[in-house]
């Protein structure tokens, strides 16, 4: 038994390997195939069947009910395309995947562009709209969003909701406290007392991660000056303007004013959006300073709260109420050979009927004027008009730096780790490093 | 002697083929998740790329602009007080808390179980327990602290800048003390009894054994605790990011979460900065190999 195993293992080895040999050569043969045979049988092109598939990337999931209609009707109506919707969770989760994307230069016909949508255009990676979708189409949107996305007489995006911000207000917590939705930054700072002594905090909004600040503080630059220009050439570095000019630090110093007025909520620093929500629809706040976003959550969150709106604060009395607005929900479309079938595709989306209702069903912000006259939710058609009367302000900064300067140098103002004048300088000195970033 | 024949028989180029082919698979992962990706992050730190287009090389700018970048020198302190406090705490607190569970007292097992369900929790979603549990209105540990008469020690745990990274290295401890207890305590299953017995024999109080038994046969175990712990460190980002993001402001802005914004954050704007990112990762992984030389040869240096 023993030789008998021995010759066996004697001989066998020498075939096993030439097997194994064999074998590996041939797994990594096929290894090596892989890619391309599940290329042959990818649907992300047009294919031997005549079939096209249209990639759509975004994490803007107010529409979640919404796509898979809208997607299976203009699958029936072109039965030669297929649309492929990957809607992601949050911003976090969307940027490293459309960043790898693009980077591998497969980037989806649709996409978010999220703050790089004129750099992507300017390389090529998507398309002038103005092209391929015509300056007659573009016009529909608000003007601001279509600013937003141009650079040199081309755009690269459209809004796909617009967005303001406003102040929401709980009625009965003010009444009880025996003050007014207020009018001017003055008056909210003349109710933190009342209200605080009411057992409330007056203000909730995102403190944390600190780009909240970013939206409140940049709106202060406008109503500052009454030029909504001013924020966008800060951002760029244009026209000599420069952070740590006075506009700025007079905004910096309404931020301090509101926080030893203590205006703001307590904890504020750790204060995530939807925390600020809670805050304010369980009644710990009396206030939320919010976004267009504000009136789907509360709807989904809590659908008995009644809670009303107002503009955000002016300057001073009579002076123009500047919100933030921009689209932060835009869509590009990628430059390659199914540009004019995603055109297709954005076109059967804004039909205006179809498009209105997606809004409306989704409690959703319009971003084109002629769907905002079609708008049914009170909250939002008020939000709405703010951009109807040309009240927007830019908020959204796209500079190095720029972003997180604004954020950094505004909580320590609320930190009162620095004055207005050091904040503003401390946001010019970072951009400036940012430039240096590779 | 018959089955060994054969082998020494085989050609030496045939036999180094076949453990080519058997290494084949692991070398060609390694290769192309490890080589390639450690490569290409140090060619691209010497360019400024934003992840499409061509690369510019800028040679040592990006990291001469590291040295002047205040959230950098922000997140170089950050991650050495996380590396340093979440090592020495989480080397001895496992360790105590082992020598304590295998004592053998009754409750042990549940306790133990108890410990290690933290470890099971991924850590994006410990930060976000941790989040809710922390947060200034309504939060778990102020109503806790408000409940026991304690309302003056509430705080904005996460909003605060002094407490912010404490408060990191301390959930930290929280979601890996089950881990390094369970290596510590099989550590311990590993040490012969009769070195108690006859440390015992020689008059030897509890205190004694663990000193002078204990922790020098726990050495190898604890060399092991300690290596993983500072490589977590070094390379912390999952846990401050869910966390806090970095904030308020960067004060808890970690060189993993720093790499992280820089490449797909919306710190540096419209275009990412992945050629300044890779040479944040870049040092991060300069640090790690040498502290792992430090520790490798300070061992040599004990063992010699």
């Amino acid at each position: 038994m023993v030789t008998h195993l021995s010759n066996a293992s004697a001989s066998s080895p020498g075939m096993s390997r030439r097997s194994l040999l064999r074998g590996t050569l041939l797994g990594a043969l096929g290894a090596a195939a892989l890619p391309s045979l599940a290329a042959c049988g990818s649907d992300g092109g047009s294919g031997g069947s005549g079939s096209t598939t249209l990639r759509v990337w975004h994490w803007y999931n107010q529409q979640e009910a919404q796509w898979p209609g809208l997607i299976s009707e203009y699958e029936k109506q072109n039965p030669g395309v297929k649309v492929d919707l990957r809607l992601f969770g949050s911003p976090d989760d969307y940027s490293p995947a459309i960043a790898a994307a693009i980077a591998a230069g497969d980037p989806p016909e649709i996409f978010a562009p999220h703050f790089s949508a004129i750099e992507y255009g300017q390389q090529g990676i998507s398309v002038d709209l103005k092209d391929a979708l015509g300056a007659d189409f573009l016009s529909q949107f608000f003007d601001a969003e279509n600013e937003q996305f141009s650079r040199d007489g081309k755009q690269y995006a459209f809004g796909w909701m617009a967005q303001t911000f406003g102040i929401f207000y709980n009625p009965q917590l003010l009444d009880r406290a025996g003050v007014a939705p207020p009018e001017t930054w003055d008056d909210l700072i003349a109710s933190a007392d009342a209200l605080r002594a009411s057992g409330v905090m007056p203000l909730a909004m995102q403190g944390s991660p600190s780009y909240g600040f970013t939206d409140f503080t940049a709106p202060l630059i406008t109503q500052a000056t009454d030029d909504p220009t001013l924020v966008l050439k800060l951002d760029a570095q244009e026209d000599g303007a420069s952070w740590d000019s006075e506009p700025v630090v007079q905004a910096m110093q309404k931020l301090k004013d509101l926080t030893d007025a203590g205006v703001f909520a307590d904890g504020l620093l750790a204060m995530e959006g939807p925390m600020a929500e809670t805050a304010f629809s369980s009644g710990q706040a009396a206030m939320l300073y919010g976004g267009s976003w504000v009136p789907q959550d509360l709807a989904t969150d809590a659908p008995d709260f009644a809670y009303a709106i107002a503009p955000t604060p002016a300057w001073a009395p009579g002076a123009k109420h500047w919100c933030a607005d921009q689209a932060g929900a835009a869509l590009s479309i990628a430059n390659g050979d199914r540009a004019e079938q995603s055109v297709d595709f954005i076109k059967y989306l804004f039909e205006p009927e179809r498009y209105a209702g997606v809004m409306n069903d989704s409690n959703s912000m319009p971003s084109t004027k002629a769907a905002a006259d079609l708008i049914n939710n009170d909250a939002m058609k008020t939000m709405t008009s703010w951009l109807l009367e040309g009240l927007g302000s830019p908020h959204i900064l796209y500079g190095p730096g720029a972003e997180s300067g604004v954020a950094d140098a505004a909580v320590s103002v609320f930190e009162g780790r620095a004055t207005p004048a050091e904040a503003a300088a401390a946001v010019q000195a970072a951009v400036e490093q940012a430039g240096n970033r590779g | 002697m018959v089955s060994t024949a054969p082998a020494r028989r085989r050609p030496r180029a045939r036999m180094q083929l076949t453990g080519l082919v058997f290494a084949a698979p692991a070398l060609a992962l390694f290769a192309t998740f490890v080589a390639y990706p450690l490569l290409r992050g140090l060619y691209l730190s010497f360019y400024r790329w934003a992840g499409y287009g061509d690369p510019l090389f800028v040679g040592l700018d990006n990291y001469r602009g590291l040295a002047s970048d205040p959230i950098f020198r922000r997140a170089v302190i950050v991650t050495a007080v996380y590396t340093v406090a979440s090592t020495v705490l989480q080397t001895l607190i496992p360790m105590a808390v082992a020598i304590l569970l295998a004592q053998r007292w009754r409750g042990g097992v549940v306790f133990r179980t108890m410990i290690f369900i933290p470890a099971v929790v991924s850590l994006t979603v410990t930060g976000l327990l941790w989040q809710l549990a922390l947060q200034p209105n309504g939060g778990f540990v102020n109503e806790l602290l408000d409940s026991a008469g304690l309302s003056s020690w509430s705080m904005v745990w996460l909003g605060d800048r002094n407490t912010v990274v404490p408060v990191i290295i301390a959930v930290s401890l929280w979601q890996s003390l089950g881990f390094f207890m369970l290596i510590f305590y099989a550590g311990l299953q590993n040490i012969d009894p009769t070195l108690y017995e006859s440390g015992r024999i020689d008059g030897a109080g509890p205190w004694r054994l663990i000193r002078f038994i204990t922790i020098p046969m726990l050495k190898p175990v604890t060399a092991i605790v300690v290596t993983l712990n500072l490589i977590n460190g070094l390379k912390v980002y999952d846990l401050i990011y869910a966390l806090t993001n970095g904030g308020p402001a960067n004060s808890s802005q970690s060189l993993g979460t720093y790499l992280y914004a820089l490449a797909f954050g919306s710190i540096n704007g419209a275009s990412a900065a992945f050629g300044y990112a890779n040479a944040i990762g870049v040092i991060i992984m300069i640090s790690a190999a040498a502290v792992l030389l430090v520790l490798s040869v300070l061992r040599r240096t004990r063992e010699a």
